[in-house]
């Protein structure tokens, strides 16, 4: 039913993933013909931001897309001088993952256990409709299959619900529930969690103050969890490309508002005094700590002109520096854990340069180091795909290739063969992680334990909603864990909900200490959370301790993401592999890759220069005014800033008579042609052959 | 220049600004539409969609001037390739099909749908019958189109980005019906403009400055 | 009217512009109804807002808008609230827009409390801020009132507003707002007046008062046997603020009769008790530390002693921070001038040395000190004070002594002689020797003045001892040793002849 594809493209990226979707943005920028495919049937790959349905079904998934295949012989539309080269299994990405969600399904509260679970047997469906999920919004040829109920699920371990799980639901068009299946899992829950038990007392009180699992699931489509929470630096490399690229149009930000920390020997969040203006208002260190904390920060921020302060501590350790300033223990950990974000056992030049970092990001947009991105991270990949797309990108979710054709001879990559069969040529191709054909595939490297909360309130109260970022120091066997909290306002869940992300690194063979994530968190979750919902049901009078004031889990999900299981060094010399989300809390290494590999691959041209601002686009009868390297369009005659409103009565009326529009009776429209935007599409080809020539140079590199 | 800006700022009353999205199959004329309307231009070999991140046209109300943000589908949805981003936080949307094509409507329903639970809730959607100026090769009743619109609370006209047909009218009509309160919209606001350093309200970095 | 907006809106500042509309304004109120009224108001407010987005700094803006809302019939002042609010989070430092606040909120009722909590706002996202600290000691008095003085706070509130200062001073010891702020905080309001001294002559009947602040204009009750006499008051320095008064009486004195004299302004009254057969009567007020602890000794003393702690602890943290030192050095004078004098005075040294561009200030400081601790130590029924060799570089403190008969201030660093010696009435003898003084503007009209020592010193202007012509006494006039003398040329003979 779907259009082929153009068969030859200058460059080819299989997954939309942030670092892929720059690059994606960068080659159509300066007018390369670029194919995007993704298997998903959603942008961000390992990325993306979820509904909370889509969500469950990814995880159940365990991000393995079924592609609706063609049936046919790839190796056919190879010629003598090629090889091919299979991309057979996709590559498991997240393992380990699972599913609680903690709420009954109807408000009545009063129900025996043996109603609850008769009453999730028709399991309502939040929406009945088709092709609910966000990214697939087009796709009713090709549903996305759940694993069958029945089939067998090595990736979704342990998916467990204390209710009912909605994934089953997914399959469209079928009403058919899931109940008995659910049943069992309930019961292995039962026996394995004493802690949540899903029983409940006659006498549960109407004070029932949790949303019912209906409530919560009927507002599925509010949520956006991310796969990959990461905030961004207020002056990374992220940022700047935002800005500089003018990506920045299509996305809205937040703060992170305020930085938490745990410290050792207590039991409570305090917020961590980052700025002169937190400094001052901190209630939580004295005015002596307050005066060392600044010295040392205003130090840290512009370290190299102080060579005498640091020196003897080069080649020592971080904390023994702090300790050397006279700063407290507290004040010590603050800016070792929640500043400098470093190891304890980090360098004093490693510090200093976090340190400094973080401070030159601190204050560029309001009290915070951080942005967040509203609706979630999943928004990026998706941005600069939309550049792309400006740019003439084309852009085909749910599909991918079955395998490269290599060229015997000089071993470069010269085609793609597609999921539907049709061999797409390319001078250059960029995969993610779980599109390396086999051959190139090794051991993953390392892998990040991520942990989901939708909870009932922030993990702090406040009398505003913030975004929080949370370091828990390393302590004892615990290692160091960061979270993310984010409320209603950044559009990542509903109004009375919280969703934190919580994540910390494992190494690779950690001798199998604990291997199951959801064991992982489960020391954090005594930190920040009351226990589930379900648990804190009141069965006597001691719901008002003091855990009364930390949130209560209604859902969670816990995963791990696997990193880097790729042979580098023999990949074909233009197939590049762009790495995952990974364990860094800001984005500076994927955009540092994004950038190596275009420049690897354009080394001569720019990489995302500004794209015009619709007030800047001008076109006339003459042609296209750009720059040389239409890096910048000129700007419209009368006033680039954009004054874009209708300047008086009389213009009105001379468009008015002069145009053929009509039929204006009660107001007039203004096309005012000097300050608004236009664009003569159809000279516009006429400019990409235009990049084209200017580019083709110095392209074959 | 500036002088005449503030005049009319404080002359025109209130400007509204609207994020407008348009969906639509392929081929329907989306970008015709947004031509026919901001330039008064029309093509009829029209390339598909490329350039720009969005287009910005205004309309004066007796009191208000909207000021329409306007984003094309840059061909993203091709291949059904759209992403959500696209109609995030839109206040308006026209639906477009092409009134000689049944599917393109079938599709728009789809849309329509696809909107009315995605996006925020008092969007308001328009349907454009468009290429009504080939009304000998009609497939789409305009009774089912409007039967249609009136059932799901949409806007509805036909339209042709050739003669200019009713495109300013659904401009126009989508601009009168958009609430004009502070923003028309009580979706959550951005707090940063990553375009402009340190914004209202924000304190100055840690240590340097004063 | 159009064309004054399209100017206005180009300049913003032009102010005889937004006259002109304010004069529209006057007339279209006698013309049009309310409603019509109304949304001209309501249009011009717009105006000005558009206006002030271009400008937020122009007077004439924010000046127009408080006529607008001063005209309007219901004016919404909840909305212009807003506008401050906004406008402040653009700018917090904007006091066009403190000010207008200040304005809005007199004429809303907005209760202080809650202005106090926008201060506080402000504040937490950054105390570099001058306009709302002022803003809250402007509020803070009104709330909660010190009981014996309304400008001040009460204790309480003051110990809560003394450690929000110090969080903001621990946290960034170079930010001035703080300090000025703690300052206001340990300061007492204005200096309350006083009469410090009061001279009765018999003959001619006159009265000579002296008060503690200089002032304009003197309107003191005099009354003599208890009864109120009608008096004109003069003083020596026409049209400037003066400390000393003169007034003749009418009636006079009976003669060798005994008379009370008293004077009395605002809560102040002082006697004098004119023997029978006494010439002249003087009194004085006993000279005590607590006529110099002008900044600080109103609050309790153990209040200071702990400001005085942290503050040390602070400069112990940051040695060297001049805003540190000089609180210190206030403190430390406020709480015990004689305990601390040494650490004063190397603490002013070093703050000469430091902040070099306000040396002057730290040395005319020490100065005061200096001149302070004398007049206190000083027996001063002998009329003499001697406050030579000791570096001072600025006088003052005269309006205290006025019966001084000699007066040594030579050897010191002094430069000048402005301020008024006219206070000294009864000065006969003034050395002054010894100093850098070029200018002695100071010694015009004292009445009784003598004798002058100027030898050493740096006058070069003969011109310079014009104003000794007006010191009628004068007998004795000593200037060996200027630069003046070098060149006999320019002493006019005629000038020499008078001095004989």
């Amino acid at each position: 039913m779907e259009e082929p594809l153009p068969e030859e493209f200058d460059i080819i990226l299989i997954g939309t993933g942030l670092t892929e979707s720059v690059l994606s943005g960068a080659f159509s920028r300066i007018g390369k013909s670029v194919l995007h495919i993704d298997q998903n049937k959603f942008y961000g790959g390992n990325w993306a931001s979820f509904n909370i349905k889509d969500f469950d079904e990814f995880i159940a998934s365990g991000g393995i897309v079924e592609i609706n295949r063609k049936e046919f012989d790839p190796v056919a539309l190879v010629t003598e001088d090629e090889t091919f080269i299979p991309v057979s299994s996709q590559r498991q990405l997240i393992k380990e993952g699972s599913l609680i969600c903690n709420l009954r399904k109807n408000k009545v509260t009063t129900a025996s256990p043996k109603d609850v679970e008769q009453n999730q047997v028709p399991s309502p469906k939040p929406t009945s409709d088709n092709d609910d999920t966000t990214g697939s919004q087009e796709d009713q040829s090709l549903p996305t299959k759940i694993p069958d109920n029945s089939a067998p699920k090595p990736n979704a371990e342990t998916i467990e619900t204390n209710e009912s799980l909605p994934i089953a639901e997914v399959t469209e068009d079928d009403n058919k529930s899931c109940g008995e299946n659910v049943g069992d899992n309930d019961a292995e829950t039962k026996t394995e969690e004493p802690p949540f038990p899903v029983a409940m007392k006659d006498e549960v009180k109407q004070t029932y103050k949790f949303p019912s699992f209906d409530e919560f699931y009927d507002q599925w489509r509010r949520f956006n969890v991310d796969l990959a929470p990461k905030v961004m630096f207020s002056r990374g490399k992220l940022v700047e490309l935002l800005i500089q690229s003018n990506v920045s149009r299509y996305l809205e930000f937040r703060n992170v508002s305020r930085t938490l920390t745990l410290l050792s020997g207590q039991d409570y969040l305090q917020p961590v005094p980052c700025s002169r203006a937190d400094v001052f208002s901190s209630k939580f260190v004295t005015v002596i700590e307050k005066r060392i904390l600044m010295r040392v920060l205003t130090l840290c921020a512009n370290y190299e002109a102080h060579p005498e302060e640091y020196e003897e501590f080069e080649d020592r350790l971080f904390l023994e520096f702090l300790c050397s300033k006279r700063l407290s223990e507290k004040a010590q950990q603050f800016i070792l854990h929640s500043i400098a974000m470093v190891k304890e056992t980090s360098t004093t030049i490693e510090g200093l340069k976090a340190t400094k970092k973080f401070l030159q990001s601190l204050g560029r947009y309001g009290n915070s180091a951080f942005l967040w991105p509203m609706y979630g991270v999943g928004e990026l990949p998706q941005a600069f795909s939309r550049l792309s797309a400006v740019f003439g990108g084309t852009f085909c979710l749910r599909r991918n290739a079955v395998g490269l054709v290599l060229n015997t001879e000089s071993g470069k990559c010269t085609a793609i063969i597609d999921s539907q069969g049709q061999k797409i040529k390319c001078k250059h191709l960029i995969v993610d992680e779980s599109n390396v054909p086999d051959s190139y595939r090794c051991e993953f490297a390392s892998s990040v334990s991520r942990a989901v909360y939708v909870t009932d309130k922030s993990v702090l109260a406040s009398d505003k909603e913030h975004v929080s970022l949370i370091t828990l120091p390393p302590d004892g066997s615990r290692g160091s864990v960061r979270v993310i909290e984010a409320g209603p306002q950044c559009c990542v869940c509903p109004s009375k909900y919280h969703l934190v992300h919580a994540l910390l690194s494992s190494a690779p063979n950690n001798d199998n200490q604990v291997c199951n994530p959801r064991e992982k968190f489960k020391e954090v979750e005594q930190i920040l959370f009351a226990g589930h919902a379900d648990a804190e049901v009141p069965q006597g009078g001691d719901a008002e301790s003091t855990d009364d004031a930390k949130p209560h889990i209604l859902w969670s999900s816990y995963f791990d993401m696997m990193e880097d299981g790729v042979t580098r060094d023999a990949l074909p010399s233009n197939l590049y592999v762009a790495r995952g989300p990974g364990m860094e809390l800001g984005f500076d290494k994927t955009m540092g890759e994004a950038r190596e590999l275009f420049e690897r691959i354009c080394p001569d041209d720019e990489f995302l220069p500004r794209a015009p601002d619709p007030e800047e686009i001008v076109f006339d009868d003459e042609g296209y005014n750009t720059e040389s390297n239409g890096a910048r369009v000129e700007e419209s005659p009368e006033d680039g800033a954009g004054a874009d409103y209708v300047d008086d009565a009389e213009d009105l009326r001379e468009v008015e008579d002069g145009d053929d529009a009509p039929g204006q009776v009660d107001h007039v429209t203004r096309i005012d042609q000097s300050q608004n935007v236009f664009i003569d599409f159809a000279k516009f080809k006429n400019l990409n052959e235009f990049y084209k020539s200017c580019q083709d140079d110095g392209f074959d590199c | 220049m500036a002088a005449q800006r503030a005049t009319n700022n404080a002359a025109q009353g209130k400007i509204c600004q609207f994020k407008l999205v348009l969906l639509g199959e392929s081929a329907v004329g989306k970008s015709s539409l947004v031509l026919r309307f901001v330039k008064g231009q029309f093509h009829e070999y029209q390339e598909s969609t490329i350039g720009a991140a969005f287009l910005t046209q205004t309309v004066c109300l007796q009191d208000t001037t909207v000021k329409f943000e306007i984003w094309d589908t840059a061909g993203q949805e091709r291949y059904h390739s759209l992403a959500p981003m696209y109609y995030r936080g839109a206040q308006a949307a026209i639906v477009v099909y092409d009134i000689t094509n049944q599917d393109t409507f079938a599709r728009a329903k789809t849309w329509v749908r696809e909107l009315q639970r995605q996006a925020s809730p008092n969007i308001v959607i328009a349907l454009a019958g468009n290429k009504a100026d080939l009304a000998n090769k009609r497939m789409v009743d305009h009774e089912e189109a409007a039967a249609y619109s009136e059932e799901n609370g949409l806007l509805f006209m036909e339209t042709s980005a050739k003669t200019a047909m009713h495109v300013n009218e659904i401009f126009l009509a989508i601009a009168e019906k958009l609430p004009k309160n502070e923003g028309g919209t009580n979706r959550p606001r951005p707090e940063v403009d990553i375009t402009q350093s340190n914004p209202p309200g924000g304190s100055k970095g840690c240590c340097s400055s004063h | 009217m159009e064309i004054t907006k399209l100017l206005l809106a180009a300049n913003s500042d032009y102010s005889s512009m937004w006259n002109y509309r304010k004069n529209a304004f006057l007339h279209l109120k006698t013309l049009k109804n309310e409603d019509e009224m109304k949304s001209m108001f309501d249009n011009e407010l717009q105006f000005i807002e558009s206006c002030l987005r271009n400008n937020p700094k122009s007077y004439g803006c924010w000046h127009h808008r408080c006529f607008v809302m001063l005209h309007m019939m219901k004016p919404n002042w909840e909305r212009e609230l807003q506008l401050c609010d906004l406008f402040l989070q653009f700018d917090e430092r904007n006091f066009h827009c403190w000010d207008y606040r200040r304005f809005v909120t007199n004429h809303s009722n907005v209760p202080h409390e809650k202005e106090i909590e926008v201060t506080n706002k402000i504040i937490a996202s950054n105390f570099s801020n001058y306009s709302s600290w002022h803003y809250r000691s402007k509020l803070l008095p009104q709330v909660y009132p010190d009981p014996t003085d309304s400008k001040r706070i009460e204790e309480k509130k003051l110990l809560e507003e003394l450690e929000l200062v110090q969080n903001a001073f621990f946290t960034d010891p170079n930010d001035q707002s703080a300090w000025f702020y703690h300052r206001w905080l340990l300061g007492r309001g204005d200096k309350e007046q006083y009469i410090v001294s009061l001279i009765v002559n018999r003959s001619p009947p006159s009265v000579f008062c002296c008060l503690r602040k200089p002032v304009k204009m003197f309107n003191g009750t005099l009354s003599v046997d208890d009864t109120t006499q009608t008096v004109d008051w003069t003083s020596s320095m026409s049209e400037r603020y003066s400390h000393l008064w003169f007034c003749k009486l009418e009636d006079g004195f009976k003669k060798g009769q005994q008379h009370t004299v008293s004077c009395e302004v605002e809560s102040s009254k002082l006697s004098c008790c004119l023997e029978e057969n006494c010439q002249k009567a003087t009194v004085c007020l006993p000279i005590n530390r607590e006529m110099f602890q002008d900044h600080t000794s109103q609050a309790k003393l153990s209040v200071l002693e702990d400001e005085l702690n942290s503050c040390n602890e602070l400069n112990d943290l940051e040695p060297g921070n001049k805003w540190v030192m000089l609180t210190l050095v206030l403190l430390m004078r406020a709480v015990s001038p004689k305990q601390h004098s040494e650490k004063i005075s190397t603490m002013l040294d070093a703050l000469t040395e430091i902040d070099s561009q306000r040396k002057r200030y730290y040395l005319d400081l020490r100065s005061k000190y200096a001149i302070e601790d004398c007049i206190v130590e000083t027996n001063l029924n002998e009329n003499r004070l001697n406050i030579s060799g000791m570096k001072l570089t600025q006088i003052c403190h005269l309006e205290l002594v006025p019966t001084l008969t000699h007066l040594n201030i030579s050897h010191n660093c002094l430069q000048n002689l402005t301020v008024p010696f006219a206070n000294l009435f009864c000065l006969e003898v003034l050395e002054a020797n010894d100093n850098k003084i070029t200018n002695i503007s100071g010694l015009k009209d004292v009445p009784n003045l003598k004798s002058i020592n100027l030898d050493s010193n740096d006058i070069s202007d003969v011109k310079q001892f014009e104003y000794l012509k007006t010191c009628r006494c004068l007998e004795k006039l000593s200037i060996r040793s200027n630069p003046v003398c070098e060149s006999e040329k320019q002493f006019p003979t005629t000038f020499l002849l008078h001095f004989q």
